[in-house]
């Protein structure tokens, strides 16, 4: 993988767009894939979506929606826009707004049960087909949180009460919400903002300390609920109700196999009719191994350590706090959660309700997703010299 | 902010960066703002460090995923690739038509055809009640019986209510739509001539597979191969697409053509039902063979069975008694006899044999009584008026060793080769039990176990001058399922052309002068030899009372034989008559006269003399 080799060499114009256009390309691609075969996994005996109608169907609307999104966000300064001083910063309202969704998501007659578990909301009209999970809203905004928060105490992080205390509640009670309805985003959630507030300066042996609070607060969560229960048994020992618990995981273990390492060919899969539950949006990845073997599998992984070592490259770049913390931040939440979910179809992982970044049909996580990418590619400009000084006054170094 | 403040951060204490130019003691200010820089270098170093770390540990991720997914792509877990077979294969029979049975003239004896069954599937259905009546109603079922048939097996999941539907029902099933109903199409054989033959055909299994009769005896031949194709069906078992070269077409068995003639076999059925009805007999057999080739024309049995029916069947009336059943023939198989005392020189047919009035004790001190007591007989009379007695005395000039080789030149004691299934050898005890009671029992058809098949068969070998021949139930002359070997076979002269013709002579003095005159016709020179044997009690030895089969054997016309017809009268009620010559030669009369009439031989001119009836001799014709 590429690596730039100096840091200090940002200011050529070539080299500067490159990682951010790296970036753009893997996202155009993964998203291009995942509607093609959203459509190729939504055929079914009874009709579903036509694949002749996929460049008039939703999806690609949704697709041309995230490309959009991507692009706008890539023109913001997302430095400025998180450093704001006072009322004006939209970060603590946005978390805010976004907390009170997830708690309303919840709510029987607001919020929506699909697949048994009531995290989503409608966003318009239900026949637009946009429902999306404010947990996933969290998800970012608690990214551009840290980092703004390690920004603003930057060379205090290495202290637990005024580094890493504060955003450490706000996540334990960000995942305390989540955690009723999603674990799984909760964990990502958890361990995404742990690692960036290793990365802003926390001390890693203090962040071990929590550990096992977390590890606790895991465990009783899977212990409350017994479908979380039963899904870790059934990953365990599929084979014990096959038709049952197991089913999910066998069928996606089943689409991998028939598949083999050519695949079947696209749109020649079988699984999708009928046999794997989720086929379109959590279990795609199976039917892209299915119908395209080993080239289509490695293809999807490749775009993603395109866009983490380009990603990676356009973070080393930056030489400001709140860009190097989102940017790691961005790439931490995209891999974890493609990661998760290639574990989950490998039954690596219990099953989750985790969705695979850009692939998996969902309007609004293609969309949030690709704007997420957006933000990444803003980063790769330069920063004005001053704010390579911009340190905190309460360290009591101002910038001449 | 001086140097000497404690610094908390770890970091903090990291040697100063010599290689910072700018930090000179002179400016503490600048030193200040240089150290600050430093820690930021530094932390930034560190996020640096971090960041790579994680996304390393990411790509180490992403690549050991990429390896289970290939792994899962090469060697997926047996019992997987059992699941995706179980669950996505659907598999359809293509079943192969059974060859169809013609008869010598090619009308369809036994043939397949597609039939609608209608069967439900319990499990699903809700209410059974309900069920019951819709489909009672809709079809013409009696919904009671269809509830009984469901609530007997709840669970399973194939009911069959009508293995056959009629087309009125076929028609109903369009637009019928209810859960748990279902209907597919199969094969069922038809037998269009329904009970005709219907003991030779035999009849198929539930699988169409032959269980006896022709069905049987050719079912290799007959049998169609069955194709089938496989394909890919949905979770919700609807077929997706055809396996590519999993599509293996059926093959249609091939057709077989019997030397049965439906007509003939017609009129046989219906005299022999005609004659065992009007004497209340038990059962009886009628066949009709072409001598000069042994084609088996009619075969029939009384009682009749009709392979469309099996279920009201028994086996006993399924059985082809004409091959399976054994009996002591009586005087029918005095000709065989006779023919060959003559053919070796040991009796002349006019030579006069001394029958004792009736009553005679041979040597060995056996009693033998005649019905009808005679002086002295030619040996054609003796035959004639089927003289027990006179046969005994030739019998004892042949001696036992003789009448052994004539009973086993003429085939009894052997299967005819006939290859009909369950075909009995007869009963002919080995030389070396028999006794010098078989000097007089076997001449007069005692001691001695023959079918109805050897006995007719015999007898074409004797009127079709002595030529061997071997009954057959393919049609000879058209494309038959084997080719008929036999045919290429130089045949054995049983007897001489000579001893033939005088025993035609004979045979046809019997039906104008002697015992079997009920079988003279106006229309044709019947010759034959009439039978009345007592039944074999065999639990305690000795013969049944008042158990007869009365038999008649014969053929027509007697200068040149076109039929050989034998009719066999089993256990008739003894009161309304019994003697072959009563209950048997009607029959064979009536039978002759319409087969021949049929087939195309001109009948004698009407009589012009009327002495002349009643009197037909071999050279009347012109």
């Amino acid at each position: 993988m590429w690596i730039e080799p100096d840091l200090g060499d940002w200011s050529k114009v070539n080299d500067k767009m490159r990682n951010g256009q790296i970036v753009m390309l893997a996202v155009v691609g993964l998203l291009s894939l995942g509607v093609l075969m959203v459509h190729s996994a939504g055929m079914s005996v009874e009709g579903g979506a036509a694949v002749s109608q996929m460049l008039t169907s939703r999806h690609f609307l949704h697709a041309l929606t995230a490309v959009l999104a991507m692009l706008i966000a890539s023109r913001l300064d997302a430095q400025k826009l998180l450093m704001r001083r006072g009322w004006t910063n939209p970060l603590p309202w946005a978390m805010l707004i976004a907390m009170g969704m997830v708690v309303a998501a919840m709510i029987p007659g607001v919020g929506l049960t699909i697949n048994g578990a009531r995290r989503w909301l409608s966003l318009g009209p239900r026949s637009w087909g946009l429902t999306f999970q404010p947990s996933e809203m969290v998800k970012w905004l608690m990214v551009a949180a840290i980092a703004a928060w390690c920004a603003r105490r930057q060379g205090m992080m290495h202290r637990f009460v005024q580094g890493i205390l504060p955003p450490l509640i706000l996540v334990g009670f960000a995942c305390g919400v989540i955690v009723i309805e999603d674990l799984g985003t909760a964990m990502l959630i958890g361990v995404v903002s742990v690692g960036l507030l290793a990365a802003g300066g926390g001390r890693v042996w203090q962040l071990g300390t929590l550990s096992p609070v977390a590890a606790g607060a895991v465990l009783a969560a899977i212990m409350h609920s017994p479908y979380r229960l039963r899904r870790l048994t059934s990953f365990m020992h599929p084979w014990e109700d096959p038709q049952g618990a197991g089913y999910q995981a066998l069928q996606s273990l089943a689409a991998i196999a028939q598949g083999g390492i050519l695949g079947r060919g696209l749109g020649n899969g079988i699984q999708k009719y009928g046999y794997l539950p989720a086929d379109t949006s959590d279990f795609l990845y199976a039917i892209i191994c299915e119908e395209l073997g080993l080239p289509g599998a490695a293809l999807v992984v490749v775009a993603f350590l395109m866009i983490l070592w380009a990603g990676l490259a356009i973070v080393r770049n930056r030489n400001d706090v709140v860009g190097r913390l989102l940017g790691l931040g961005i790439l931490l939440t995209v891999g974890l959660q493609a990661m998760v979910n290639l574990g989950v179809v490998t039954v690596v992982l219990p099953t989750k309700g985790i969705a695979l970044p850009l692939l998996s049909a969902g309007g609004t996580g293609w969309i949030m997703t690709a704007a997420a990418m957006g933000v990444l590619v803003s980063l790769d400009r330069p920063t004005e010299e001053g704010q390579m000084l911009e340190i905190h006054p309460a360290v009591g170094v101002a910038p001449a | 902010m001086t140097q000497a403040s404690p610094s908390p951060n770890p970091q903090d204490n990291a040697p100063p960066l010599t290689t910072t130019p700018t930090a000179s003691p002179a400016h503490p200010g600048f030193t200040e703002a240089t150290r600050g820089l430093q820690l930021a270098q530094i932390r930034f170093r560190r996020f640096t460090m971090l960041a790579t770390a994680m996304v390393i540990t990411m790509t180490v991720g992403f690549v050991g995923l990429l390896a289970r997914v290939v792994y899962l792509q090469v060697s997926p877990q047996l019992e997987i690739s059992q699941l995706v077979r179980v669950q996505q294969q659907g598999l359809v029979d293509l079943a192969g038509r059974r060859g169809s049975l013609l008869d010598r003239k090619g009308r369809v004896v036994a043939t397949t055809g597609v039939a609608y069954r209608l069967y439900v599937d319990a499990k699903i259905i809700e209410d059974f009640w309900t069920f019951s009546q819709q489909v009672g109603q809709h079809f013409g079922y009696d919904p009671q019986w269809i509830l009984q048939r469901l609530s007997r097996q709840p669970q399973n999941r194939f009911i069959v209510l009508d293995e056959s539907l009629s087309d009125e029902r076929v028609q109903q099933l369009e637009g019928f739509n209810l859960p748990g109903l279902g209907w597919e199409t199969h094969l069922v054989r038809h037998y269009p001539l329904g009970p005709l033959a219907g003991q030779v055909v035999g009849f198929v299994g539930r699988d169409g597979q032959g269980l006896e009769g022709i069905e049987k005896l050719y079912e290799s031949f007959m049998q169609g191969r069955s194709g089938g194709l496989s394909y890919v069906r949905a979770a919700n078992r609807m077929p997706l697409w055809i396996e590519s070269q999993s599509y293996q077409l059926p093959q249609a068995g091939k057709a077989v053509q019997l030397s049965l003639d439906a007509v003939v076999q017609a009129i046989a059925q219906e005299q022999l039902g005609a004659a065992c009805r009007q004497y209340g007999a038990e059962s009886g057999q009628l066949i009709v063979m072409v001598p000069s080739t042994g084609e088996i024309l009619a075969m029939a049995n009384y009682p009749e069975f009709d392979p469309n029916d099996l279920s009201v069947s028994t086996a006993v009336r399924r059985r082809n008694r004409c091959v399976t059943d054994v009996f002591e023939p009586g005087s029918t198989f005095k000709p065989f006899i006779w023919a060959f005392a003559v053919e070796w020189g040991l009796a002349r047919p006019e030579e006069l044999i001394d029958c004792h009035e009736g009553f005679y004790v041979s040597p060995e001190g056996r009693r033998l009584r005649d019905a009808h007591g005679y002086g002295l007989l030619t040996f054609e009379q003796v035959l004639t008026k089927s003289s027990n007695i006179g046969m005994a005395v030739v019998g004892q000039r042949l001696g036992e060793k003789r009448l052994f080789a004539a009973v086993s030149a003429m085939g009894f004691g052997k299967p005819t080769n006939s290859r009909l299934p369950g075909e009995s050898p007869g009963l002919v005890r080995p030389l070396a039990k028999w006794n010098h009671y078989s000097e007089t029992s076997v001449p007069m058809g005692q001691e001695i176990g023959v079918t109805p098949l050897q006995l007719v068969r015999g007898l074409s070998i004797l009127i079709n001058d002595g030529l061997m021949v071997t009954p057959t139930i393919l049609a000879r002359e058209k494309e038959a399922a084997e080719p008929a070997q036999d045919e290429l076979q130089i045949r054995e002269q049983v007897v001489s052309r000579s001893t033939s013709r005088i025993l035609r002579q004979a045979l046809r003095k019997v039906v104008t002068e002697g015992t079997g005159q009920n079988a003279n016709s106006k229309m044709y020179e019947v010759f034959g030899k009439t039978g009345t044997a007592q039944v074999a009690d065999l639990k305690r030895g000795g013969y049944l009372p008042n158990a007869y089969v009365g038999s008649f054997i014969g053929g027509a016309p007697a200068d040149k034989p076109q039929i050989v017809v034998g009719c066999f009268i089993h256990r008739p009620n003894a009161a309304k008559g019994y003697y072959g010559g009563t209950v048997a030669a009607p029959a064979v009369k009536r039978v002759i006269e319409e087969i021949l009439s049929y087939m195309g031989v001109p009948p004698l001119p009407e009589p012009t003399d009327k002495n002349a009836q009643n009197k037909g001799t071999l050279a009347i014709r012109d």
